[in-house]
């Protein structure tokens, strides 16, 4: 469904990658030391740190996979994906409490490596970059499918560009020049998602759309749909495991101002919880629109284009960029942080100084960005199949975090099992039951494991290991 | 000379979730073509698309089995070419007691994480006092 011409199309783009091009080089002014560039120097305020949250959290995913929740899964699925947002929420004292045991932290993985030991580490490092890359080839996907239903710019195109744009001012402003840019694009997705709610529910009458979908779809309305009851628990947990172990959620809970993270947190969750209510009704609304949807993935886009026409178009475009980009740089940044200090630093750079880490730290951005631009050239699977693949390993993640954040006798050998037993069962639930209950069932493993073997253990942790330098808390370890 | 009809992906299709990728092929790459698609299910329903793309996803699908057939005409064209061999949509969805089953076990995990966080909201206090 071609709307925009390709023309108009990559106008749109040019137009849109060089404002953040130039935003992204004016905001990484500041981005002169390591810790600017990475932490944007621990001094990140309430108004900036909400934005970037909810900027990164609205992703591809909020206004692509929330209509593609409704579209599969009915009501129920927009229920599933708007549990999203818990994540946000329960990440607020999180927040606090990771800025008070790490005040000098980083990354994620250097937490895990403290409190759990290496062998530890070293699956969560795995489970965390398998994570990023899943998440980042699921936007990059996104960003090149759009742009070729849009505007017919061909995929491999569309999203090298995409991706390029967003390689480009990473490495040149870090964490300042992701967030400056976060806020910017947070006010623009919110506008334009209001602006689309406001139009497709004047010109789609809500008892239209609930006829037909009675009449055709009838599963879509209905209380006992098996496979939707599934995901409701399952998305939420996804959500948690997301936010809880990934670094992109750390370094924002590091790089806020003391006493700014809770609030921060629990403010971007309230903000984020509309859009895939909106975005989700676009999913009810295909059917009742008689529209053919090709890929389910691509209903949001389609929907919104064909209701409200070219200036719709535009405006779907313009707030997908700015999802997709608000995202991919923010895990860009975190995901360079991570190799940079937990993988090239450690293994290879032990004695490495600030300045030569945080030249590795714009080729890591690099490298990665061109990892995820080969994986996203072949077009593998659906948004949702390549995404919710990394469910039931990052949602075996959330109980060690918490058990490590919060309790002393928590082991790295449970840890480990946990991860491990939680991602090994959740993945045969993924493939013999289906992605809607793999993060659950990988979770409910991992709380088993990690819980039973916790009772034999005599451990206390010194939390005072997690309060170092991260070169003297390597001694510690 | 009748050109040949499109012909499905797979001839025969099941589902646990009521939602299916429905692709098939073009019997002539060379024009540019629409398709029109037809599913006939239970309780004489009947839904038609049309789309100039060679796949379409159903979803929202009761119990029962679906007859799909699907037909093309080129974009020159007002007439449409004869319909392709049908393929068969068999939906059941999964028992209500595994579901439910999973609902309660998710509803567990997702409050043992809040009684967990709120048990330990100040342990803050811990670290600050210098207790280890």
């Amino acid at each position: 469904m071609i709307i925009l011409s390709t023309t108009h199309g990559w106008l749109l783009l040019a137009g849109l990658a060089l404002l953040w091009v130039v935003l992204g080089i004016y905001w990484g002014r500041r981005a002169k030391s390591l810790e600017g560039f990475m932490l944007a120097n621990r001094n990140v305020g309430l108004a900036l740190g909400t934005a970037t949250a909810v900027a990164t959290w609205i992703t591809s995913n909020t206004t692509m996979l929330a209509p593609q929740f409704a579209l599969q899964l009915g009501l129920w699925g927009i229920l599933a994906y708007c549990t999203a947002s818990i994540g946000l929420f329960l990440f607020a004292p999180m927040a606090r409490r990771i800025r008070e045991l790490m005040p000098n932290g980083f990354t994620s993985t250097e937490f895990v490596r403290l409190r759990y030991g290496k062998t530890a580490w070293i699956v969560f490092l795995i489970i965390s970059l398998f994570y990023a890359i899943t998440w980042m080839v699921s936007m990059g996907m996104a960003g090149g499918i759009l742009l070729e239903s849009l505007a017919g710019i061909p995929y491999a195109q569309g999203m090298s560009v995409i991706l390029g744009v967003c390689v480009l001012y990473t490495l040149f402003g870090g964490l300042y020049a992701v967030i400056g840019t976060d806020f910017i694009q947070s006010l623009i997705i919110l506008v334009g998602t209001v602006a689309v709610a406001i139009t497709v529910i004047q010109r789609v009458p809500l008892h239209g759309v609930y006829d037909n979908l009675e009449a055709h779809r009838p599963e879509l309305l209905r209380v006992l749909f098996p496979a939707a009851i599934m995901a409701v628990f399952n998305n939420l947990l996804f959500g948690l495991g997301e936010v809880f172990h990934s670094n992109v959620w750390w370094s924002r809970a590091f790089a806020m101002r003391k006493g700014v993270g809770k609030k921060a947190y629990i403010m971007a969750g309230l903000l984020w919880l509309p859009v895939p209510i909106v975005a989700g009704f676009l999913g009810l609304a295909a059917p009742a629109l008689d529209i053919a949807i090709p890929r389910p993935d691509m209903v949001g886009p389609v929907v919104a284009a064909t209701i409200l026409g070219y200036a719709g178009a535009v405006l779907v475009f313009v707030v997908v960029f700015c999802s997709l980009a608000s995202s991919i740089d923010s895990l860009l940044a975190a995901t360079s942080d991570l190799v940079t200090k937990d993988l090239v630093q450690p293994i290879f750079m032990p004695d490495a100084d600030e300045r030569r880490l945080r030249s590795v730290s714009t080729w890591v951005v690099v490298a990665v960005g061109g990892i995820t631009w080969l994986l996203c050239l072949p077009k593998m699977g659906t948004l949702a199949s390549v995404l919710f693949f990394a469910g039931p390993m990052v949602a075996s993640t959330i109980w060690p975090i918490l058990y490590g954040l919060y309790r002393r006798d928590a082991t790295g050998k449970a840890a480990v099992s946990a991860m491990l037993g939680g991602t090994i069962v959740g993945l045969v639930a993924y493939f013999t039951l289906g992605w809607y209950t793999a993060s659950l069932i990988g979770t409910a493993v991992s709380f088993t494991l990690l819980v039973t073997i916790t009772k034999f253990s005599s451990s206390r942790f010194d939390w005072r290991k997690l309060d170092a330098r991260p070169e003297k808390a390597m001694e510690v370890s | 000379m009748a050109a040949q009809a499109p012909q499905f992906e797979e001839s025969e299709m099941s589902s646990a979730e009521g939602y299916a990728m429905i692709r098939w092929d073009h019997p002539d790459e060379s024009v540019d073509a629409q398709f029109q698609l037809v599913v006939l299910g239970p309780d004489s329903l009947r839904m038609t698309y049309e789309t100039p793309e060679q796949s379409t996803f159903l979803s929202g699908l009761s119990n029962g089995d679906y007859e799909l057939r699907v037909r093309h005409r080129s974009d020159s064209s007002d007439e449409w070419e004869q319909w392709s061999q049908p393929m068969t949509l068999e939906v059941e969805h999964h028992p209500l007691g595994l579901a439910f089953a999973l609902f309660v076990a998710g509803g567990i995990m997702f409050l043992s994480i809040v009684i967990f966080l709120i048990r330990h909201a100040n342990d803050a206090l811990e670290v600050e006092n210098g207790a280890v």
